[in-house]
């Protein structure tokens, strides 16, 4: 077993400095930089900018050496000092950018993952045990409909709901008196509550795909010879149930832990948008269209870091639960 | 009912029926058999005919829905007194408890009937913590161990940590028979469980079987679609066909002198080793619908010897021939001017 997780992880070595390569690349490829763009604006502007002036600022910000040289010195700065570059748009280090950031987006994806993951699997669960009861066929048709309405409308008219029905405004991540206020307990219980709204959006858009496929793979499970064994041992119904064709129907959404993660990222842009609250969704959005290439190219290679390492991380605890990958590459 | 305490389960009229969407399967539709103590009653028939429902309902496991075990009683004779199995509700305390302790049962399929994610032991040993409490964990260890050892597995006391996966097809059928040892039941339900083994593994199995029955002194009951085993494994013999019972009698009389048209029919698509090369013969017509509803005799339309206006007017009940065979079939119907037993009838054929 800790031959497996020091494998997987010597394994990852590569992937991450692929992910670093790709990252530069990608943001790379637009034509123009930062400089362009902005001397662009200003003409639209009117205000004339000479050449000289064009040339100071790309030496300026270090956009006039080569590619290469450029990933390098990027690396370097991260790898010997964690420093991920300088934000040309907001005129700050990226670090002090993505520490608000990170963690609030991480905290809300997790926490609206364990979520949808507790509504859907006890849904999946009774779809699949009472399959074409009544209300196996409203949980199929809230699942649909959870699945073909896009994030950014719920959360649009809940907030409306919400804020025509109590005058509670749901959104950003404070209420306005306490903006500024040192964090404290009443602060917190103010933050929980405009949360609620986010993390219940952003985890129902993934409940609907959880409850489908839970229910499918529960179905195919409860046919095996195996539960049958079971029930003929006498065993219990419901902790049957549990100990065997659960354990074999939760694998398939185990092992989407990993690519979870960057899709509630990109599903809740637009949610993060409409509901005021500041996660790295938003910033990317904007420093991609603004070419702010450090920020840019940071966010993309944390998430696809966050993706690779969630792959691990389900990887192995399929590992933990099914004893057929345990000793896949062991015996025989 | 018998008074003869010597009976161990007593079928009677047993219907289970399966409610789907394109109509209602009679999967069962009215068997009676009696099992007693420490004897073996085979049962054969072709793919659908509703032998593994029969023993499915014997022990209530019949996937609900969409099957329902519609009509019939099945009393079993338990220390304590007789119980009717049907009149229980398939989840309650009472049915967990018959299941395994008092009647257990080998599947057909041993690459499925453990569950991969855990190891043998863990599953052979989870059948006696529910069925015999008191048992210490180390003697309930011992005791598996002792089970697979049994059964034939070698190093039991290191392949009790395996999983399924590491053992082939015939090892796993070994340790399922382990398993339903485990609580030492009063009846075995061998669910064609050599099917899915080449043939000289089914060899070892059968005879292993057959082994353990006499020394646990278990009844026994041996479901197969291969004549050849179920007459080697079993005192008693019934024949069924769509549900229904066509013959019984013991497994000399079924092989010596069969009765039922049908019984006949089987035995003549049996190739012979002796003797010169014939073509084999074949039952003519298909099987018929499973959603099909029978007036009379099920095999009426590939019968040889059928009567048109009796035989699929009105059901054929259970004859008795001799004092251990009856057969389901109106030849044999002494009362009739027509009966003649086992002559054919080609006129009636005919038509």
């Amino acid at each position: 077993m800790l031959a497996y997780i020091a494998r997987r992880i010597v394994t990852l070595i590569p992937i991450l400095f692929l992910i670093s390569l790709v990252s530069f690349i990608v943001i790379q490829l637009p034509p123009g930089d930062w400089v362009t763009r902005q001397i662009n604006q200003l003409k639209l502007s009117g205000i004339q900018v000479d050449e000289g002036e064009a040339m100071r600022l790309t030496k300026l910000y270090g956009l006039d050496k080569p590619g290469g040289e450029r990933y390098i010195n990027w690396m370097k700065g991260i790898l010997l000092d964690g420093n991920f570059g300088w934000s040309f748009q907001w005129n700050m280090p990226v670090n002090r950018l993505l520490v608000e950031r990170v963690p609030l987006t991480m905290s809300i994806s997790i926490a609206s993952l364990i979520i949808s993951w507790l509504i859907a699997i006890p849904i999946g669960i009774y779809s699949a045990t009472h399959q074409y009861s009544v209300l196996d066929y409203v949980f199929t048709f809230i699942g649909f409909i959870g699945l073909a309405t896009p994030g950014f409308l719920v959360a649009l008219i809940l907030a409306w709901v919400i804020f025509s029905s109590t005058g509670f405004s749901p959104l950003g991540l404070n209420s306005n008196q306490f903006l500024d206020a040192p964090m404290s307990i009443a602060k917190f219980l103010d933050m929980l509550k405009h949360l609620i709204l986010p993390l219940l959006i952003i985890g129902l858009s993934s409940t609907g795909v959880t409850i489908r496929v839970m229910r499918a793979n529960l179905l195919d499970e409860l046919k095996k010879q195996y539960v049958i064994t079971a029930r003929a041992k006498g065993l219990r119904e419901l902790g049957l149930l549990l100990k065997y064709p659960v354990r074999m129907a939760i694998n398939p959404i185990i092992s989407t832990v990993g690519w979870i993660l960057p899709g509630l990222v990109s599903g809740e842009v637009l949610v993060s948008i409409v509901l005021g609250i500041q996660t790295t969704g938003p910033l990317l959005l904007r420093a991609v269209l603004e070419q702010d290439m450090y920020l840019a190219g940071s966010i993309v290679m944390i998430l696809s870091t966050l993706t690779v390492i969630g792959t691990l991380l389900s990887d192995i605890l399929l590992a933990v639960m099914d004893p057929r990958i345990r000793y896949g590459g062991v015996s025989k | 009912m018998t008074n003869d305490n010597n009976v161990l389960i007593e079928v009677r009229d047993l219907k289970t029926y399966f409610y789907l969407y394109e109509g209602t399967v009679r999967a069962v539709d009215g068997v009676s058999y009696d099992i007693r103590k420490g004897k073996s009653l085979g049962v054969i028939g072709e793919s659908g005919c509703g032998k593994s429902v029969t023993a499915q309902s014997t022990m209530r496991i019949v996937p609900s829905p969409p099957g329902k075990e519609v009509g019939g009683e099945i009393v079993l004779h338990l220390e304590k007194g007789p119980v009717d199995v049907l009149k229980l509700n398939p989840n309650s305390d009472e049915m967990r408890a018959i299941r395994w302790k008092e009647i257990s049962m080998i599947f057909q399929e041993p690459m499925t009937s453990f569950s991969p994610l855990f190891t043998i032991g863990n599953q052979i040993t989870e059948a006696i913590k529910l069925h015999l409490p008191g048992v210490s964990k180390k003697e309930m260890r011992e005791r598996t161990i002792e089970l697979l050892d049994k059964v034939g597995i070698p190093q039991p006391s290191r392949l009790i940590d395996v999983y399924p996966h590491q053992l082939s097809g015939g090892m796993r059928q070994r340790a399922m028979i382990a398993m339903a040892l485990s609580c030492n039941p009063k009846l075995l339900i061998a669910d064609e469980p050599t099917t899915a083994l080449d043939v000289t593994i089914e060899a070892q199995i059968l005879e292993l079987i057959r082994g353990l029955q006499e020394e646990f002194g278990m009844a026994l009951m041996y479901i197969s679609h291969d004549l050849a085993v179920v007459s080697e494994m079993s005192d008693e013999i019934m024949v069924m066909y769509l549900g229904r019972v066509m013959e019984k009698a013991t497994a000399n009389e079924i092989f010596n002198n069969p009765l039922h048209p049908y019984t006949q029919a089987l035995w003549r698509s049996i190739p012979a080793i002796e003797g010169d090369l014939k073509r084999l013969e074949t039952i003519k017509g298909m099987l018929p619908s499973p959603y099909q509803v029978h007036k009379g005799c099920p095999f009426y339309s590939r019968c040889e010897h059928r009567m048109p206006g009796l035989c699929d007017e009105a059901r054929p009940p259970l004859y008795q021939v001799s004092p251990t065979q009856t057969v389901s079939c109106f030849l044999y119907d002494k009362s009739a001017k027509a009966a003649t037993p086992a002559v054919a009838r080609p006129e009636a054929a005919a038509s």
